[in-house]
Formats: C-alpha cells, sequence, structure tokens
C-alpha cells in the first residue's frame, strides 16, 4: 500500500469521524424530525456549509474537467446553471422554509402532501425522489472508485475505497443525520478549496509556458475548444443544458437538497447565503482550468473524465495526491451522505404507514440507509452501467416537480392534485420515451421538451376539473342593494 | 415598485448568461487576459449574480418575501 492510498483512506476515516462526532444526546437521536432537519435550528454559517457542500460532487472534480477536456468552454455551462439556480432560490427559499416551519416538513414530499391536501400525490413525489435519486447515489461511490484508483493506480485499493467509503458514509450518516454532514461539509469544503488552489498553480506549471502558454498553446493546436460552435455542443445544447439544470435546482426539485433547506435557523439566513454563494461556486473555474491543461497534454484518447487526477499525478508529489484524493473522496462522501438521507426520509416518513410509531419509524428509516447505501455499492461494484440510463432520467425527471412546486408555494393553492399528479406522471413518461424511444432531438435537451406536456396536461386537467365556483345566494346579497 | 426593480437586477445575470454564445465579441477564440473569453465571462457574471442578489437585497424585496404571503 502505497503512502497515496494510506493518506486517502486515512482522510476517508477523518471524516467520517468528523462527522460522526455531530451525534447529539440520546434523547434527541431517537427523534427523525432531529436527524433529518436538526431541530430547524442550524446558523447561517451551518447552512452555508450545509448548501455549498452539496453543491460539489464528484461530478465538479472529474466531470466538469472532463468536460473541459473533451468540449472546452461548454462546460462553463456549469458556472451558469449554478448561479441562476440561486436567483429563484433567493426569492423562494423563505418561502419553503416558512412553508416547511409551520406545517413540520421533513422532506419534499411533505410539501407536496400538505401543499395539495393529497397523501397520494406526497408519496408517488416520494417514489419519484426515491428512484431517481439512487442513480445519483451510485454515481458518487462510483466516482469514488475512479478518484482512487486514478490517484494510487490500484483496481483493488479503489473497491476498497468504495466499500470504506460507504460504510463510513452510512455509520456517520446514522449515527449524527444532518449534524453529521453538517461537520463533514466544513472540512471537506477545506479540503477541496484548499486542494483545487494548489491544482490551479501547480498544473499549469507543468505547461509547457506556464499558465501564459497554456492558452495560447490551446489557441494554436484546439481552437474549436475555446467557442460554443462545436457538434452538440453548440449554443442550444448550452443554453438548454443551463436552463434545464437552474430548473432543477432554482425550483428546489431535488429531494436531497431539503434537509439542509429545512435545517436553517430563519429563511433569512438562507436568503443571505443565496447572495454569497456564487462567489463559492467561481472554484468551478479550476476544475475547468485543468482539463483545458489535459486537453493541451494528454492524449485525445484519453478518457475525459480521468483527466483531473492525470494532470495532478503528473505535477504533484504522491503525498500531495493523496491529499487531493482525500478532497475528492470528501466530494462523493457528504453528497452521498445527503443523498442516502433524502431516500431514506422519504421512504420511512411518507411511504410507512401512518400508524407506525417514532422508533419503529427510525429503525425503518435506518435499515433504508444500509439498503439503500449497500445497494448502491453492490450496483457500483457489479454492474456500473446498470443505472447509468436511469441516472439519464434523474435531473430532467426531478425537474418535472417544477410546475407542481411553483403552484404549491401560492397562499391559496389553486391548483388540485389531481391535475399536479397528471402533469408529473405525463412529464416523466414523456421524459422516459424521448430518453429510451430513440427520438432524436439534436441538442435539445429532452427534460425540457417533457416540461411542455407535463405544463400543458397540468393545466388542462385543471381547466376541466376545477369544481365551478358556486352561483350567488340572492338571500346573502348585501341589504343596500334590495328595494 | 422596490420588489419589482428587484426582480429585474436579479434577472441581469440570467439574461448575460443566457446571451454568451450569441455575442460574437463572447463566443470568440480571442483570448481575454490569457483566458478564453467565454470562461471570463462565465466568472465575471457569476460575481454579477453575487452583485445583482447584493443589490436586491439592498432594496429590501426580502421583507415582502419574508412574510410569505405570495410566492
Amino acid at each position: 500500500m502505497n503512502s497515496t492510498m494510506v493518506i486517502a483512506l486515512a482522510g476517508m476515516l477523518g471524516l467520517a469521524l468528523l462527522g460522526a462526532s455531530g451525534r447529539r444526546a440520546r434523547a434527541r437521536a431517537h427523534d427523525l424530525g432531529d436527524w433529518t432537519v436538526g431541530g430547524r435550528s442550524f446558523s447561517t454559517l451551518t447552512s452555508w456549509f450545509l448548501q455549498a457542500g452539496e453543491f460539489f460532487t464528484t461530478f465538479s472534480f472529474l466531470g466538469f474537467a472532463g468536460l473541459a477536456f473533451s468540449g472546452g468552454v461548454a462546460a462553463v455551462y456549469a458556472l451558469g446553471y449554478l448561479a441562476l439556480g440561486l436567483i429563484p432560490m433567493y426569492f423562494l427559499a423563505p418561502r419553503f422554509w416558512k412553508l416547511g416551519r409551520d406545517h413540520g416538513y421533513v422532506t419534499q414530499a411533505d410539501f407536496f402532501t400538505e401543499r395539495f391536501r393529497s397523501p397520494l400525490l406526497g408519496k408517488v413525489v416520494a417514489v419519484v425522489g426515491a428512484v431517481f435519486l439512487l442513480p445519483y447515489l451510485q454515481l458518487q461511490i462510483t466516482g469514488l472508485g475512479v478518484i482512487v484508483q486514478l490517484a494510487t493506480g490500484s483496481h483493488s485499493g479503489a473497491q476498497l475505497s468504495m466499500v470504506l467509503a460507504t460504510a463510513l458514509t452510512a455509520a456517520f450518516v446514522l449515527l449524527a443525520g444532518i449534524r453529521g454532514i453538517a461537520r463533514a461539509a466544513y472540512a471537506k469544503d477545506v479540503l477541496m478549496v484548499g486542494a483545487l488552489v494548489l491544482l490551479l498553480v501547480a498544473v499549469p506549471l507543468g505547461v509547457s509556458g506556464g499558465f501564459g502558454g497554456l492558452f495560447s498553446g490551446i489557441q494554436h493546436t484546439r481552437p474549436e475548444l475555446l467557442t460554443l460552435r462545436q457538434d452538440g455542443l453548440d449554443a442550444t445544447w448550452f443554453c438548454c443544458a443551463m436552463l434545464i439544470s437552474s430548473i432543477g435546482t432554482g425550483f428546489n426539485t431535488m429531494p436531497h437538497l431539503w434537509p439542509a433547506l429545512l435545517s436553517a435557523r430563519s429563511g433569512r439566513a438562507l436568503q443571505k447565503n443565496y447572495v454569497w454563494l456564487p462567489l463559492y461556486q467561481i472554484a468551478l473555474a479550476i476544475p475547468i482550468v485543468i482539463g483545458f491543461a489535459g486537453a493541451l497534454v494528454l492524449p485525445r484518447g484519453t478518457a475525459p473524465n480521468d483527466a483531473l487526477l492525470t494532470m495532478a499525478g503528473h505535477a504533484l508529489p504522491g503525498w500531495l495526491v493523496g491529499v487531493v484524493a482525500v478532497a475528492a473522496a470528501g466530494a462523493a462522501m457528504v453528497p452521498s451522505a445527503a443523498i442516502v438521507m433524502g431516500i431514506s426520509s422519504l421512504v420511512s416518513h411518507n411511504l410507512l404507514p401512518r400508524g407506525l410509531g417514532g422508533r419503529a419509524r427510525l429503525r425503518a428509516n435506518h435499515a433504508t440507509v444500509l439498503v439503500a447505501a449497500g445497494l448502491a455499492l453492490l450496483l457500483g461494484l457489479t454492474r456500473p452501467d446498470l443505472l447509468a440510463n436511469l441516472l439519464l432520467l434523474t435531473f430532467g425527471g426531478l425537474a418535472q416537480l417544477a410546475p407542481a412546486t411553483l403552484a404549491g408555494l401560492r397562499a391559496e393553492v389553486r391548483l388540485g392534485a389531481a391535475p399536479a399528479l397528471l402533469g408529473i406522471v405525463t412529464g416523466v413518461a414523456v421524459l422516459g420515451w424521448l430518453t429510451f424511444g430513440g427520438v432524436d432531438l439534436g441538442s435539445v435537451d429532452a427534460g425540457l421538451v417533457a416540461l411542455v406536456p407535463n405544463i400543458a396536461v397540468t393545466w388542462a386537467a385543471h381547466l376541466l376539473l376545477r369544481q365551478p365556483a358556486p352561483l350567488p345566494d340572492p338571500a346573502a346579497e348585501p341589504a343596500t342593494s334590495r328595494p | 415598485m422596490n420588489r419589482a426593480l428587484g426582480y429585474a437586477v436579479a434577472a441581469v445575470p440570467a439574461v448575460a448568461f443566457f446571451a454568451t454564445p450569441f455575442l460574437p465579441f463572447v463566443d470568440t477564440t480571442r483570448l481575454w487576459f490569457g483566458l478564453p473569453a467565454v470562461l471570463v465571462w462565465g466568472v465575471v457574471w457569476t460575481l454579477g449574480t453575487t452583485a445583482a442578489l447584493a443589490v436586491t437585497e439592498r432594496l429590501g424585496t426580502h421583507r415582502d418575501e419574508q412574510e410569505g404571503t405570495t410566492a
């Protein structure tokens, strides 16, 4: 076992121990609400780290560098969608938070159940959320394996780290719930920003001409990477990818992001964070720069997702690659913890029978954590491509909740549960058909297209099913109108 | 009035991001400060999002939203 591997494994253990240290006293540890939303008492700073921590995933490390490696400035869509997603949330988050506090929401499905007065709609949203989050969880675990394999060069070490990281993540989530995620997020965010700055300095130094030579080299050898006029990565793709992703984040359609929102002390604490969070997202430009360096230096046949850590391996000594691997592993573990919490709370809180007692529900919740994490790990190790198709639906599928979510935010919800349900089901079905039915949409996003029939069906069903306004009662007319 | 102005200010970064591929001086192979123009534009408007939301905050839009009476 080399030094890189030792540092990577020790770092993962350290992150998990930090997460587990967030465990509360025994009495509070048996409360699902406290486990999931931390008594709605988190400060602005804690909320900041929770929210920021969930934006940076393995995809931020590997995917954005990979997209820049193969598609150049197309990767800038990530800066756009993350910043744009925060704008609607600046206005909407206090409303979500206030509804959550007033009605005791623990999950996204609670919002649908309460706002539309429909347990059925809540259950459907819970199923949709849990099913679409599972491949996202597997993506994090598989990404962690890729990170460790690239950093250490060991396939067996990668598998060991996937098992270890999944077990450690499940353990600290079970022990400490959202408080544990918040503590791990502090360390992960500091590590991650440190690692990215280190890479920003070290990687361009390894390129002929340094930082200045990097992009002039690209300008001469791969100028197509500097524009949005590439096959499949054109203006339409850029705008569609940015729009569908910002709808997903901007209208709070991802179930695993709800606990971080609901756990805040106040709506204002969230709102203040949304003002400053875009500054943090500028760090995402660093993997993009590293991806460009890879495009200049690495062979064209290199797997895009390998670009960042391969460049790190060229530029840094083994022990520093280990530190980068710990930061990248944190970018898998913290979002994994939030995702597994999102799945388990949807199942235990919204899908199990109402009559279940508090302790039994918490036990079922914890069992779901183990089953979901175990299933994602098993599929990641044995059938890594099995859920890949479902992952294609995750973002576009969850975005289908956006129209009903917006309708549910009104003080008086005029949209009925049936039209909302019909719209969601239509959107998801059309998305499935567009994705797997061989329909060629060019570079237009299928999730965006599916939103059109979703909204049309919702609107049509609303008009057809709405209750007619009661006729005026002549006896109730004011006396002054009578002769 | 402040509320409408707050929404308008917050919409500016959105317009800028979606305009990226349609502005010839941005979607170009030329470099700005030694970096791809699209990347610099993206970073500037990420900063611009914070600036726009800070202005919205100063306009006091949050006072209406905090009441939670409307979406």
